[in-house]
């Protein structure tokens, strides 16, 4: 099957980034990934766009983590003692800031995290709209609404 | 032109916009300060929102690991597949689940009620009597008075065998009855 094994190659990675800022663990993000690939290789004649259905099978798998997971802040506390190694003053400075970042992120809604997460990634409004279930014609309102949102609290936050 | 909105502006910055409203705008725009204020707003806000996403990515992306082919699914057989892609609504579930509740008391009743058919004793104890007496009223048999019924019903419970047998358990005649 040499266009599964393209698309894995080419998407790993992708599907991998998105899934590490939505969870911020590593191990976390890479099972989650892996698991999206088992079940698009086994659906891979049925679906149109294998690059919106991954975004939207990772997406829904990380939400779910999210939600059900009331450990979200161990995650990312487990994530930032990580790289607490290297240099100790600079790194807890950063880990403070990119723990404000995850917390001003995480405090808007589900839908809007996505299209930020998606936006990120530069899907096309077509491909957010598939992987969203929002209609195309939506897009540009939610996600221009979620950007002056998100920019509006990190500017406060960070201020 | 009229100003356009901020998401039509939006939409324009990110190019999904089809060609002749893209045109117009662009036009628009080099001659509106206004309209060139927002968009600068947007740009920035957006730089800035994906340059904070940007530094949740991992300093590091593993490499890709070897994907290991699972066995291909089985063909499934079993009613679960199809149960499992049934998407009811909660009070519709309810409904079919008190359905199906009520159709198998129903049945357990029905079930029960068709097994424990007895025959009708009385008829039965009728037909004795009257092959007893018919019995004592022959003359040649009087002097036998120690007389035993044995009555033995088939198995659908429709029909009894009656046998009549003397103190030496000497059978002296026997009847089948049809019960009702």
């Amino acid at each position: 099957m040499p266009e599964f094994e393209t698309t894995y190659r080419d998407l790993f990675p992708v599907i991998f980034k998105f899934l590490y800022r939505m969870l911020g663990q590593a191990q976390l993000a890479e099972d989650i990934t892996q698991e999206s690939f088992v079940i698009l290789y086994h659906q891979l004649g049925e679906i149109g766009n294998p690059r919106a259905w991954l975004y939207r099978v990772a997406s829904n798998k990380a939400k779910n983590i999210i939600k059900r997971n009331k450990t979200w802040h161990q995650i990312v506390s487990k994530n930032n003692e990580a790289t607490v190694s290297r240099d100790m003053e600079n790194d807890i400075l950063e880990n403070e800031k990119i723990r404000l970042l995850r917390k001003s992120i995480q405090s808007m809604t589900a839908r809007d995290q996505t299209l930020l997460q998606l936006y990120m990634d530069g899907l096309s409004y077509r491909e957010m709209a598939e992987v969203t279930g929002l209609r195309e014609s939506s897009i540009g309102k939610f996600l221009s609404r979620a950007i002056e949102k998100c920019s509006k609290k990190l500017k406060k936050e960070f201020s | 032109m009229k100003c356009p909105n901020k998401t039509t502006l939006f939409n324009y910055l990110q190019k999904e916009l089809d060609q002749k409203t893209k045109k117009d705008i662009s036009l628009h725009v080099k001659e509106c300060a206004g309209c060139q204020k927002t968009i600068d707003t947007l740009v920035n806000n957006s730089l800035l929102v994906k340059n904070s996403l940007k530094r949740l990515e991992p300093v590091d992306i593993p490499p890709t690991p070897f994907f290991f082919k699972p066995s291909p699914r089985k063909n499934q057989t079993t009613l679960r597949p199809i149960i499992a892609r049934i998407h009811l609504k909660p009070a519709a579930a309810w409904l079919c689940a008190t359905a199906v509740c009520v159709a198998v008391l129903l049945g357990i009743t029905v079930f029960r009620n068709t097994k424990s058919v007895k025959p009708n004793l009385e008829e039965v104890s009728r037909h004795i009597a009257a092959m007893e007496q018919s019995y004592l009223a022959d003359p040649k048999q009087a002097f036998h008075q120690n007389v035993l019924c044995l009555s033995v019903y088939d198995d659908n419970k429709k029909q009894v065998k009656i046998t009549v047998t003397n103190s030496n358990e000497k059978t002296i005649t026997e009847n089948v009855i049809q019960l009702n």
